[in-house]
């Protein structure tokens, strides 16, 4: 420790030594411009901060009215899972189960992962199941889209604004502030810094 | 800091979850190699990754073209049922006048699913001609491929709000049509597909034949 280590390319396998890295330093694999390693000193303590924030955030979205329609006299209000919840109930399986997953089942997943890694660790304790929760952790990201769902919703907005009265309840206000949590928690969670710690606590 | 040495050479694994560097000792079988530091398995390439690359990209070829056929939206309004595929829905919105977003949801549920299967059936092909040519630029579009495949679910999440919100009885109703199911295959194979791609063997393959 210090002095960096040692790591394979995982997008060409050439062996690199990497050093510790300054506060947004950044290296890059010579051979195939791989990013390697992101300087994140105070991964722990930033990823803590913002995985809180994110999950308060997270609860707002999607427990409260996302967007509202207005057809004639007649409003319809929906949640993120409003939509879902027709669709399993007309049968689409497959398709309702994708949707479950990747904007609510594995948004949370990921932040609940990160807060669950980042707070015990922050205070130097290491929490049981440690290592499955980084590992699970991993997928529930990529499987995490939400930036997605935000570009859906302007989408939607333009395709129904000419047919009806279209609102945005405080879900869809509160998606804007989590995606940016969670891009920053994204960002600073450096996974072998949260390795490297657990491996020295453990010692 | 480099050196000329790639790990395999010196019998060294990356470890898929930690990224320690592992000393591989070829396992005897039904036994695996874990790794000290998180104690999951590794292994020196990701197994059997061509032949699973390209059966889920053939899949997902195969489930691209119900995808794209089939009605993806139906539109109940006033005893009438009106449906279009995805590309019948970019024509609707590009008469009327909905420039920014037909082009949109044109990119995420047409080319990008098509993109991404093109990409990988070319990146399967130059490991099987073990090609040299441009490494660096294959490296870069496999990075690509991994990064934008999220995007094609954006149609699907339009098509979840608008049935979320559009529920008004007789007055007008949004279902989704038989393609749904194919293009949820699509999204999911393209993007397992991706990630059951190794990037090694591309370097891999400079190798052999010096
Ligand atoms: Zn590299
Ligand atoms: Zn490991």
């Amino acid at each position: 420790m210090g002095t960096g280590e040692w790591i394979a390319c995982r997008s060409c396998d050439q062996l690199l030594h990497v050093p510790v890295l300054k506060t947004s330093e950044r290296a890059d694999c010579p051979t195939c411009g791989q990013v390697l390693s992101r300087g994140r000193p105070d991964s722990i303590q930033r990823t803590l901060a913002l995985s809180l924030s994110a999950i308060i955030l997270y609860g707002v979205t999607q427990s409260t009215t996302f967007m509202t329609f207005e057809l004639q006299g007649r409003t319809q209000e929906a949640k993120i899972i409003t939509g879902i919840l027709e669709l399993f109930a007309d049968g689409k399986l497959p398709l309702a189960s994708l949707i479950l997953v990747t904007a609510v089942v594995a948004p949370f997943c990921w932040t609940a992962a990160l807060l669950y890694a980042s707070l015990p660790l922050t205070f130097k304790v290491v929490p049981p199941g440690i290592v499955s929760v980084l590992r699970w952790c991993q997928i529930a990201q990529d499987w995490s889209m939400l930036e997605v769902l935000m570009l859906a919703v302007i989408v939607t907005y333009v395709k129904l604004a000419t047919l009806a009265h279209l609102g945005f309840g405080p879900g869809a206000m509160a998606l804007i502030p989590l995606l940016l949590a969670l891009t920053a928690a994204g960002d600073s969670f450096e996974r072998a810094v949260f390795w490297r710690r657990l491996e020295q606590l453990r010692q | 800091m480099s050196t000329n040495l790639r790990a395999i050479h010196v019998e060294l694994a990356s470890c898929e979850v930690c990224e320690a560097l592992v000393r591989f000792k070829e396992p005897a079988p039904g036994e695996t190699c874990l790794c000290p530091r998180c104690e999951f398995p590794v292994e020196l390439r990701k197994p059997n990754s061509i032949a699973r690359t390209w059966a889920l990209v053939l899949a997902a070829f195969v489930m691209y073209i119900p995808a794209n056929l089939f009605a993806m939206m139906v539109i109940k309004q006033g005893g009438q049922s009106e449906s279009d595929n995805i590309l019948g829905g970019v024509i609707t919105m590009l008469n009327a006048g909905w420039y920014p977003v037909a082009i949109l949801i044109f990119i995420a549920s047409i080319t990008v699913p098509l993109a991404k299967l093109v990409s990988l059936t070319g990146l399967l092909i130059s490991v099987h001609l073990k090609s040299h040519w441009n490494p660096r630029e294959r490296a870069v579009l496999y990075r690509v491929v991994e990064v934008i495949g999220r995007w094609s679910m954006l149609d699907v999440f339009v098509l979840m709000l608008l049935i979320g919100l559009v529920q008004l009885g007789n007055l007008m109703t949004i279902e989704v049509g038989r393609a749904g199911t194919y293009f949820a295959a699509v999204v999911v194979l393209t993007i397992l597909a991706a990630r059951s791609f190794d990037p090694r063997l591309v370097w891999d393959a400079l190798e052999d034949e010096t």
